[in-house]
Parts: C-alpha cells; structure tokens; sequence
C-alpha cells in the first residue's frame, strides 16, 4: 500500500506529462494505424460503405507479388544512396565553407536554400528542367541527345536522388559545420606540428571528432528517404516501367488506382514491420555509440 | 595557398551557381509569356511583364491561403513545443521501462509514413468533425510533430546536470514547477530547432492540407499551389508565376531568419 | 542572444501576420460589395428562393478558364446560385474524389468518365439515377444508351470527341504522302519521314494517361473488332479469359514499341504539354489525341493551326472498312445521391444539357458537345472528319470494357515500358498480365 502510494506521487507528474503528447500521437498516428490494421483483413474497395472481412488473403496475396519486393528494393536503393549521396556531399560542402573563404556566408545561404521550399514546387521545377530546361542549355553547347533522366528506366531513380541531394544537403551541411567548429582548433595545430599533412589530419582527427554529426545526419536522412513519397508522386508517379516505384507511392497505387483499398492497407503493415525493424537496428547502434562517446 | 583558395573559391562558386539555376527557370519562366517561351527557351523576356503574377493573383486566393498557413504553422509549432518538451522530460527523467517504451513507440512513429495511414485518418478527422477547420489539422500536426519533438527534447534533457533538480526537490519544488521554472528556461536552444523544423515542415507540407482542408477557404499555399498546377496544367508559366508566389514569404522568413535557424539546427544536432 | 533571437522570430511572424492582413483585407470589403450588390435583389423577390450554393468538381483542368466562363453563363441565368468550381488534374482527379465520397463529403455535382469508373460510384450508391429526366432528352437514344451502366443512366453525356491522329500537311505534301488508311500505310508513312529526318510521331509518354490513352484503344479495337473477341474484357475480370488467348495483345505490344522507335526523342521523359509545343513547331509529322490540344495550337502557332493542321482516324486495322473514326465520350456529369441541393443540381445539368449549354462547350474549350443539333466544325483540321461525321462512320472502343472495373492499362503500360528498354519480352508481358489479373479479379 506504502509502496503504490509511493509510485503514484513519484510518477503522477511524468505520466501526467506524457499525457497530451500521447493522445494527439495516438489520435494522428495509433488509431489510424488501428483502423488501417483492420482494413487490411477485407477486400474492402476504398469507396463501398460496407467491410467484407477475408482474413490473411491480402497478406498471403502480398507475398507472392513481385512488384512488392521491388518496390522494397528501390526504396532501400534509393534510402542508400540517398543518404551516402548526401552525408559525402554535405561534408565536402561544410569542409570546404570551413575554410577562410570570401563570402562563405552567402554561399552557405545558397546552398541551403533549395531545402527551404516545398517538395510540389522542387518537383515541378525540376521535372520540368529535366524534360526542357537542361536539354536546351546542352543543346546550346553543342550537345545534341541530352535526355530527361525521368524518362529512361536506368536512369530515373539517379534523376530523383539528384532532386532530393539538391534539396536535401542544407540541415546535414549545416550539421557538419558546427561539427567542424566544434573541434578545438589546438588539436589541428599540434598535428600540423607534428608534422601530419591535410590530408591525415582530416582522416585522423577531424572525422573522428565529427561522429556524432555523422551519426544524426546518417538517422536523420535514412529515416526521411525511406519514407519518400511526395518528390516520387510528383516527378514521375513511380514510373518509368515500375523503375522509381517505391513503397509509399506502391501502396498508394493498389489503395486507390486499382481500387484495392484492402490490399493497400496490407502492403502498408508489411512496409511498417520493415520499417520499424530498421528503427530498432538504428536505435541499436545509436545506443552503442552513446555509450562509446 | 593563394592559388589553392582561388582553386576552392572558384569550385565552390560554379556549385552556387548550379544549385541556383533552378530558381533561375522558374523566375525566368514566370515573367514571359507562352509565346515568348516558345519562341526562344533561355532568352530574357522583353519587359519586365507581371502580368502572370496577376492574372495568378487573381485566380489563386493568394492572401487566404497565406493567412492560413501562417495560422496553421504557428499554432502547430507551439503546441509541438509543448508537449514534446513534456513527454521529453518524463522520458529522459523515469530511466523506467515503461517510459522508455513510449521513447520506441515515438521513435517508431516517425518511421510511419502519412501514406499509409492516409484514408483512415481523413476517415477518423471526418467523424470528428476535424475537415475544414484550423485546429483539427493543428493537432493532427501536433501528434506527428511530437515524435521528432521527443527524440530531441529527450536528448537535450538528458544532458543537462540533475543536481539542480534535485537541490529544487529538497526545497520543496514540485515536479510541474520544476519544469517550468528551471527546465524549460534552459530548453532555448533545442527548442529552437524544433521551431525551425517543423515550420518549415508544416509550411511545407501537402499531403495532410490536400485530406484536411478541402474548402477553398481554409487551403494552405502548397496545397493551393498544387490545384494551381493542376489546374492550368497547359499555361506553364501561369503556374511558375504562382510557384514564385509560393516561394517567396518562406525564403524571405529564411533570410530573415538565417542565423537563428541555422544556430538552432546545428545546436540541436550536436546537443541532442 | 536566446532572447534576440525570441525577439527576432515575434517581430518576423508579426510583419508577416501584418502584410497578409494587409492584403487580407481586400477580399472581405469585396465580398461585401458582391453582397450588396445581390441583396436587394435577394430581397425584392423576397423569400422566393433561397440563394445556394452548389459544387462542382471536374477533370477537364488543361481548359480551367474555359469551363470557368461556361459556369458563369449558367450563374447568369440562375443569379440564386452560386457554383464553386474546383478544377483537378486527371491523374489525381479520381483519388481525390474517391476519397472525398468514402470520407462521407457532399460533391453535388462532377465529371465522370462513363463505363467502369461510373459503375464503381453507382455501385457504392454514390450518384443519383438520372435515368427519365426530362433534360436527358436533349441527347440522342444511342448515346444515352452507350453511356448507360447496368441499363440506367448514371451520367448525363456533355461533351465528347475524336481521338485521331493529327499530322502535319505540310510534311506530307513535301514528302509526297498520302493519308493513311491502313496501319501499314501508317507506318509505311512514318518511315518515310524519319528518312526525310523528321520525327514521325510525337509522343509526351511521360504522362501515364497518353501512352494508356493509345494502348486502352488499340487493344480493345483489335480484339473486339479483328479477332471478334467482344466479351473478352468481361471475360478477363472474372477470370474466364486471359491474355495468352488473345492474339491481339501481342500485336498491340509490338506496334507500341514501333512507335517507340518512331518518337521523338526523350520519349517517356516529356510530357504531354512539351509534344503539343514541339508538334505545333512544324518538327513532328503525327500525333496520336483527342481535340484538346487545339486551343494551344492556335496559340502558339497560329498560322501552323489554320494551314498545315490535319486530323486523320488512327488506322488500327489493315482492313480499310474496320477504320472508323474512333468518337469517345469526354466529361460526363454525375449528381451526388447525398446532395442536400438536388433542385440547384439538377437546374446545372439541365442547363449543360440546353443548347445553349452545349454550344458553351463547343466555343469555350474547343470540344463537341452531345447535345442534339451541336456544330462540329470547331477547327480547320476537323472538317476533314466531317465525312465521317455525316456517314456515321464512327465506333466507341471503350464500350467494350465499359462494364469492368478492371485498371488493366496502367499495369500494362508500365510493362510496355519494360520492354521499350528491352527489359523484358512480349511472352514475358503477356504471363505477367495475367499474373497480375489473377490477383486482382473479383
């Protein structure tokens, strides 16, 4: 009784705090999640008023469909790429904006500035770019069969990931070079001191000391590219020849191109599951490094 | 090393000019006209003609959608602060399983795209009576915001030293006071990032707008941007014209904002 | 500098609350003054009728402003309602309403493509039966028959149109070519001019629709009307049919990746607005359309539109008497079966079906209009469809899957795709069709 009474009055605040935060999360995330589980036990349209359970049907129908696991591979390829893509550019990009460089200020500002407009509009510039604009300014150098990207099956995934490195090196750049400001700078003199050349001094000091940036630019940039949609749907709608499907833009096709409602919401579980696996593993190594550091 | 500056200067300069030239073909392509366009690509429009900022004007509900995006990003910011910094606080305080749950939990969500949810959650915002007002997308934006929230609070607060704390405790504070008066002053700088993000998130954003806010009366700028594109898809430059439109005010707020923004996201990172 | 920065960000919202306020301010004063200047109206005529407001949501978003002047016309007439119009493009047009009308929301009145997408909303009880309205007589008994789902008219036909093939008069007479008649003509025809150096057909196949819009006709044509296989759509839903029985598909497979090769270049990286520029540059021979791109013809290349513009019935036979010229329903309104303004609904469709109505469509988007007694002479090139017209000598394609719900283009186009980069073969197609329909039939 002593003991209960002791944990209520401990807790009573924490819990209590928890509260707001987990209902609205509950009311934009949990109970849809519920509603969506329950849709993908039904064959269920989209548009009927009425549910139709079939049990696992959708599950073991997703299983054997090859578009899912391709859409799964091009997500993580481009989850991949994306984020190497990006840590290796926002890294260059904060190295060489460290140095005593005129204006580095502006130039900071330009190239952080793509991330600042919205995902619609860098798609449409540059689908537009793509099919139009960079064609014609080839063409003006005197290179004749310059392409749209987007068109090509082998290539259309590139022509997305260079959309999303352009908008998405600001914050990871930004990150970076509070990193690099971060490290005293005695540590680069007696290195230089002791004679170890720029380049070494890079690969043994600064890098090192920059872990910890590496390690949220690398969750940060993982988590957002897996969960792609919005620059897939406006640039190429998954296509060409399934070559930019990924799962997000897979599933809203069966949810409501094909009027499969209920199979939608059974690819969207199944790509939950993948994605909270890859959580744990990142939270895993997040933790090991926490306490490395 | 004078050479080897100008070497990295002249680098970096084409790499500013690159990531520019989008913005460019968008503002070249707003000031001319479809003729003018079509006749000649790259050229200089021969007036500085704003008639495709007008005639966009016109047709857009421009000043609404701004009011809206502004009303729907600021209070949605505010009450991610809020809560996140709450659940924040008990998670990185209670070293207790049962906090650390609804840290995973959190943290899961962030990995659940709105994709999936899509349909169910216009469903559920529908017998809630939450389409078409300010304050069903404010808290829906809320509960999405707070995942990120927590995963920053979380770190942030975990850092800073308890014997404060526990100095207040011994003199009698409570819990709620603790927090507001000694935590939350030194939350500033995190709490900055989380300002920053989720602004430019939720200004950003069109997915749950597009679900939410279907009356023309309530649309946000992207959203309205994107029946704007939808709309005159054959009058390009009409729809540049807006997509100018659309990209001034955050660019502005951004070069307003720039030092702070950019103070707030580095400080976020490094601390948390 | 924590408190600055406080300061800094409260001084940026408020200038920016401060300049959308001022611009704000603008819209109430002038919905005052519309007000005003409709109230005494309002009150004169009393409590007569109460002024609504309907909705209306349509795909026809390539000509906004030009359905934007036909409601107007119909707002003139009925000063008590007001439409608010909200134009979607195409390929997101049916999520978004789906989504609408799943979530429980009122559309009073929206376009529809009759056939399979109309079955699906009369099947879930979303649109009215409009079948013995009185304004549905204004059509002619064999339309209102072909737009029919399940025997009852769900949909009032408004306007519709050839999809031909338009070329370019100017590279024909140079090259010395004839209007082909027979798809080996056609392809005959377009060898010669990429001889000549010129791009035979214009294809902005990165928009999903425009290559569906080809392989969703030839298909069907083939296989009803060459292989006598009418019901095979039917068939296909249920799971009596596949494609491997069908001869046609092959075909259809092998001529899409002939017009590959015979495209512009870049043929799935531009989109349909960038071949409408590229053709009415004179550059291109064909291009395989409805009538919509005329108004940006006329635009941008105004001498190109009056002179050198020709429209020619896609020849998906080599036997001359199947060519007919293939005349397909457009946008056809539905009304909401929850709509709390039916009277105000059924006034706008009654209007639409009106002459007046009608010719609203003929000269404002440049389409042709169902209603009875409507002109077809909406562009030089279309006079050359006029013996067409007058002989009868048109046929509809899609009737043939009008009553399947099945979305077998979009997979299928994907996989034509494949094999443009030699990704995979025809067989290979063809399995993984009805693979996919096997998943997915009822």
């Amino acid at each position: 009784m002593g003991l209960l009474r002791r944990t209520v009055k401990n807790e009573f605040w924490y819990v209590l705090f928890l509260v707001p935060g987990f209902s609205l999360f509950a009311l934009a995330l949990l109970i849809p999640l519920g509603m969506g589980i329950r849709y993908s036990f039904t064959d269920w349209d989209g548009i009927a008023q009425t549910l139709h359970y079939i049990g696992w049907g959708n599950y073991k129908n997703a299983l054997t469909d090859n578009d899912l696991w391709k859409a799964l591979l091009n997500t993580f390829k481009y989850a991949i790429i994306l984020t190497i893509a990006v840590n290796c550019l926002s890294l260059l990009f904060a190295l060489l904006l460290d140095s005593y460089l005129k204006f580095r200020n502006v130039f900071r500002t330009v190239f952080f500035l793509p991330s600042v407009i919205s995902i619609v509009l860098s798609g449409f510039i540059w689908s537009y770019n793509y099919s139009t604009g960079l064609p014609k300014l080839f063409h003006f150098f005197g290179f004749e069969n310059v392409t749209s990207p987007l068109g090509n099956p082998d290539h259309a995934l590139f022509g997305i990931i260079i959309i999303a490195v352009w908008q998405g090196i600001g914050a990871p750049m930004i990150i970076y070079i509070a990193g690099l400001q971060g490290i005293p700078q005695e540590l680069i003199e007696s290195a230089k001191i002791d004679g170890a050349g720029t380049g070494r001094t890079l690969w043994n000091i600064v890098l090192p000391l920059l872990a910890p940036s590496f390690t949220i630019n690398m969750v940060l940039t993982l988590t957002g590219s897996l969960k792609v949609f919005d620059l897939v749907f406006v640039t190429t709608h998954g296509g060409p020849a399934f070559a930019t499907e990924v799962m997000s833009t897979y599933i809203y096709r069966s949810s409501f191109a094909s009027y499969k409602g209920g199979y939608g919401m059974a690819l969207s579980m199944i790509f939950f599951v993948v994605l909270v696996i890859v959580t744990i593993i990142q939270l895993s190594i997040f933790r090991r490094r926490e306490v490395e550091i | 090393m004078k050479v080897k500056h100008t070497a990295v200067f002249s680098i970096v300069l084409v790499l500013a000019l690159v990531f520019l030239f989008p913005f460019y073909i968008a503002v070249l392509m707003a000031f001319k006209s479809a003729k003018e366009t079509y006749d000649s690509f790259y050229a200089l429009p021969s007036a500085l003609d704003f008639s495709n900022f007008l005639h966009a004007w016109d047709t857009s509900r421009y000043p609404t959608a701004f009011l809206n995006s502004l009303i729907i990003t600021v209070a949605a910011i505010l009450l991610i602060v809020i809560i996140s910094a709450m659940a924040g606080y008990s998670i990185a305080r209670r070293n207790k399983k049962f906090y650390q749950m609804f840290f995973v939990l959190f943290l899961a969500g962030m990995m659940v795209p709105f994709q999936i949810t899509m349909l169910p959650i216009y469903k559920l915002g529908k017998t809630l009576h939450m389409i078409d007002t300010h304050w069903g997308i404010i808290l829906i934006y809320g509960g999405a915001g707070i995942q990120m929230g927590v995963l920053f609070y979380t770190g942030f607060i975990r850092a800073i030293s308890q014997e404060i704390e526990e100095a207040a405790r011994i003199d009698g504070c409570t819990t709620p006071g603790i927090f507001f008066r000694i935590i939350i002053p030194l939350l500033k700088p995190v709490t900055a990032t989380v300002l920053v993000l989720n602004a430019l998130y939720i200004w950003n954003d069109f997915l749950l707008p597009l679900l939410f806010l279907q009356d023309v009366s309530y649309r946000t700028i992207p959203l309205q941007q994107y029946f704007f594109f939808g709309q005159y898809s054959s009058d390009l430059n009409l729809a540049f014209a807006y997509a100018v439109m659309g990209m001034v005010p955050i660019i502005i707020f951004f070069l307003f904002m720039q030092k702070y923004i950019i103070k707030g996201i580095a400080a976020g990172a490094v601390k948390g | 500098m924590n408190k600055k920065m406080i300061i800094g960000l409260c001084l940026a919202m408020l200038m920016l609350l401060l300049a959308a306020c001022g611009s704000g301010n603008n819209e109430p004063a002038a919905t005052k003054d519309t007000n005003k200047g409709t109230e005494p109206a309002a009150t004169a005529e009393d409590t007569k009728e109460e002024k609504v407001t309907i909705s209306f949501m349509h795909f026809k978003s390539d000509v906004t402003d030009g359905v934007a002047k036909i409601v107007e016309q119909f707002e003139a007439e009925n000063p008590n309602i007001t439409v608010e119009v909200q134009p979607v493009k195409y390929d997101d047009y049916y999520t978004l309403i789906k989504t609408k009308l799943a979530g429980g929301d009122i559309i009073d009145v929206f376009t529809l493509n009759p056939g399979g997408q109309t079955k699906l909303f009369a099947d879930g009880g979303y649109i009215m039966d409009l079948t013995g309205q009185p304004f549905l007589e204004n059509f002619d008994e064999d339309v209102l028959k072909g737009q029919a789902t399940d025997g009852k008219n769900y949909v009032m036909p408004v306007n519709g149109g050839p999809i031909a093939v338009f070329y370019n008069k100017k590279i024909f007479s140079d090259l010395g070519l004839e209007v082909p008649r027979t798809y080996d003509a056609l392809i005959e025809a377009a060898n010669k001019i990429k001889e000549a150096g010129k791009t035979p057909f214009a294809l902005g196949w990165k928009d999903g629709w425009t290559l569906g819009m080809w392989a969703s006709r030839d298909l069907p044509s083939l296989t009803a009307l060459e292989e006598g296989q009418t019901d095979f759509f039917q068939k296909l839903e249920v799971g009596q049919a596949k494609f491997a029985d069908n001869p046609a598909v092959k075909v259809t497979i092998e001529r899409a990746k002939k017009l590959f090769e015979l495209g512009n270049k870049d043929q799935l990286g531009v989109d349909y607005n960038g071949v409408v520029d590229l053709f009415s540059k004179g550059e291109v021979g064909m291009m395989y359309t409805g009538t919509w791109p005329l108004l940006d013809f006329e635009k941008k290349n105004p001498d190109f539109y009056n002179n050198d513009l020709g429209y020619f019935p896609y020849p998906f036979s080599n036997d001359e008497a199947l060519n007919k010229l293939e005349f397909n329903p457009d946008a056809s309104l539905a009304v909401a079966s929850n709509t709390p303004h039916k009277e105000a609904a059924l006034k706008f469709m009654e209007f639409m079906s009106s002459k007046q109505g009608g010719d609203a469509w003929v000269n404002n988007i440049k389409s042709l209009s169902y209603v009875k007694g409507s002109t077809t002479s909406i562009a030089p090139a279309m006079d050359e469809l006029k013996p067409y017209f007058d002989q009868g000598l048109t046929y509809d394609s899609q009737i043939y899957f009008a009553n399947t719900t099945l979305d077998w283009s979009t997979q299928f186009c994907q996989l034509l795709q494949q094999y443009f980069f030699n990704k995979t073969t025809p067989d290979k197609i063809i399995a993984d069709m009805d693979d996919w329909i096997s998943k997915n039939h009822k």
